[in-house]
């Protein structure tokens, strides 16, 4: 079917006139109907979801209440699963560094060192899911199971359907986003092990989008999706912002300037759509 | 005229017609105009005011279950630039302050603020905020020089559902509908046609999850101070930058 010019004029013109016409259809804010009513159509952006693991589940790890303290038992017992070892012939997929050349679709920043070198790094625009959720943050963060832990807290018994990995030449347990060590009787609390997996992104993960690659964050691990479904921690990746600060973050100051850290990653607090956020930065 | 032409003209008629229906207030009961116009004017009129609120938001999680939060929130409006609100839980505290020339958000659980110039009025200000950071003021609609015609700009169709008592006072029950979000309110029964409750129903969300307002206390007479409306940083408070919103979501 071919077109002429004027019935190409047509259709142009009228394509426009739906445009110009029709309202906006989506609703993106919640406390006023300004806010709902000025809008626009949800923008077509990524909302990555991730996929489940293919990898067969041997069980669920049962819920545990977080106020439920474990019982003093031998920390002898055995683990509910094993976890297999990460060995991969690919080396993990590489946090960008901060002086590559940003995609497009990345917003580039500048943090001003304390030595007053501005230092360039990539913010992510917040997925839309996480901003609405953002000024209820510090209720949902507690009723997650890792938010009563925090690196260095012992325990005398593994919570039932841990997991156990051996990774870098060391056994390391798992439950519900929260990293153990053995200690010298019972097990402490530690910091998530880099490239250890993960069946499932812990409760409360959010989504970060930085260029094509999605990461995941979580009790202060972030996590890439692997080829097989599951996650794996790795390095944060800089200029990206986060609701939360990990459990065992601590407040720092470097020239005055506040920051907080957790498991060698800076975060530097900035004001996102109203409410405190924190954006992840070179070591100052 | 050749076919595809008539086909275009007569798509583009239609949809014309069908967008302008949707944008027209074609299906609003006359009662419930006649309650909600004069309430919104009464408040347009109203050059300064207070109120207290407690609003809850529902939040549907990961396993589904639908959650509710609440915050309690105090509001000052002087018109035309004087904003000041405190929206507050045990868990959070937050305010926010403009004075005609800056806004400045307040997070007074971490003593962090952040400062944005803004334009000269209320109104713009609101649209600002919204459009360059992304902020969402809960019940700004109130504070707005036209409330009704913010409150109208987008509704399909509106109904009266009589009397309801809201923390003891007795209201008009209204309903409306948009094409993104559905709203009720609860205007007062007397001389001083007082919002006293509001919800808004996202019902193209998962679950359909809801903003209440309860407004527990209205005060329309007390005098409100311009230095009400200036910020002073608490003792100790450190300056974090305002992001803007580069989410592509609001504008």
């Amino acid at each position: 079917m071919k077109f002429s010019k004027s019935d190409s004029l047509i259709l142009v013109v009228t394509l426009l006139a739906v445009g110009a016409f029709c309202p906006n259809l989506t609703a993106a804010d919640w406390g006023s109907l300004h806010g709902n009513n000025r809008s626009a159509p949800a923008a077509p952006a990524f909302h990555p979801q991730p996929q489940p693991s293919r990898a067969p589940q041997e069980n669920h790890a049962p819920a545990i209440h977080p106020e439920s303290h474990p019982v003093v038992q031998p920390a002898h017992e055995q683990p509910q699963q094993e976890v297999r070892p990460v060995e991969r012939p690919e080396p993990h997929p590489v946090v960008e560094p901060a002086h590559e050349q940003p995609r497009q679709d990345v917003h580039v920043i500048n943090i001003q060192h304390p030595d007053q070198r501005p230092v360039e790094v990539k913010r992510t625009p917040a997925v839309e899911t996480d901003r609405r959720r953002m000024d209820i943050g510090e209720e949902r963060r507690q009723s997650y199971f890792w938010s009563d832990y925090h690196a260095g807290m012992r325990i005398d018994r593994l919570p039932d359907g841990y997991r156990r990995f051996h990774i870098h030449d060391h056994d390391y347990f798992y439950f519900g986003g929260v990293y153990y060590d053995s200690g010298p009787s019972g097990y402490v609390v530690c910091a998530p092990p880099m490239d250890a997996e993960i069946p499932e992104l812990p409760p409360g993960a959010e989504t970060i989008q930085v260029g094509d690659a999605v990461y995941y964050y979580a009790a202060g691990a972030f996590y890439l999706q692997q080829p097989d479904g599951g996650f794996i921690v790795v390095a944060a990746p800089l200029g990206v912002t986060v609701s939360m600060l990990p459990p065992d973050a601590t407040s720092v100051v470097v020239n005055g300037v506040g920051y907080f850290q957790a498991d060698g990653t800076y975060y530097q607090p900035v004001m996102q759509y109203g409410v405190t956020a924190y954006l992840t930065v070179p070591q100052p | 005229m050749k076919p595809l032409s008539i086909i275009g003209c007569g798509l583009l008629l239609l949809l014309a017609g069908g967008c302008a229906t949707a944008q027209e207030q074609t299906n609003i009961s006359p009662r419930a105009e006649s309650i909600l116009r004069p309430a919104l004017n009464f408040l347009a009129k109203t050059p300064a005011f207070s109120l207290n609120a407690e609003i809850w938001r529902e939040h549907l999680d990961e396993a589904g279950q639908k959650i509710q939060f609440s915050r309690t929130v105090t509001m000052d409006v002087k018109r035309p630039h004087g904003l000041r609100l405190e929206i507050s839980s045990p868990n959070t505290a937050r305010g926010f302050w403009y004075d005609g020339k800056t806004l400045t958000v307040l997070d007074r659980k971490h003593n962090l603020y952040s400062m944005a110039d803004m334009p000269a009025t209320l109104d713009k200000t609101v649209d600002a905020a919204h459009d360059q950071f992304g902020i969402d003021l809960p019940l700004i609609d109130l504070a707005l020089s036209d409330p009704y015609r913010n409150a109208m700009a987008k509704v399909q169709d509106g109904r009266y559902f009589g009397l309801a008592t809201v923390l003891g006072v007795t209201c008009h029950h209204l309903a409306f509908t948009q094409d993104n979000v559905d709203w009720q309110v609860w205007v007062e029964d007397g001389p001083q046609p007082l919002i006293r409750k509001f919800v808004i129903t996202h019902k193209n969300d998962p679950g359909s999850p809801e903003f209440t307002a309860l407004i527990t206390h209205w005060n329309l007479t007390d005098r409100i101070a311009d230095s009400d409306f200036a910020f002073q940083a608490p003792k100790g408070a450190s300056k974090i930058e305002m992001q803007t919103d580069e989410s592509g979501s609001t504008k």
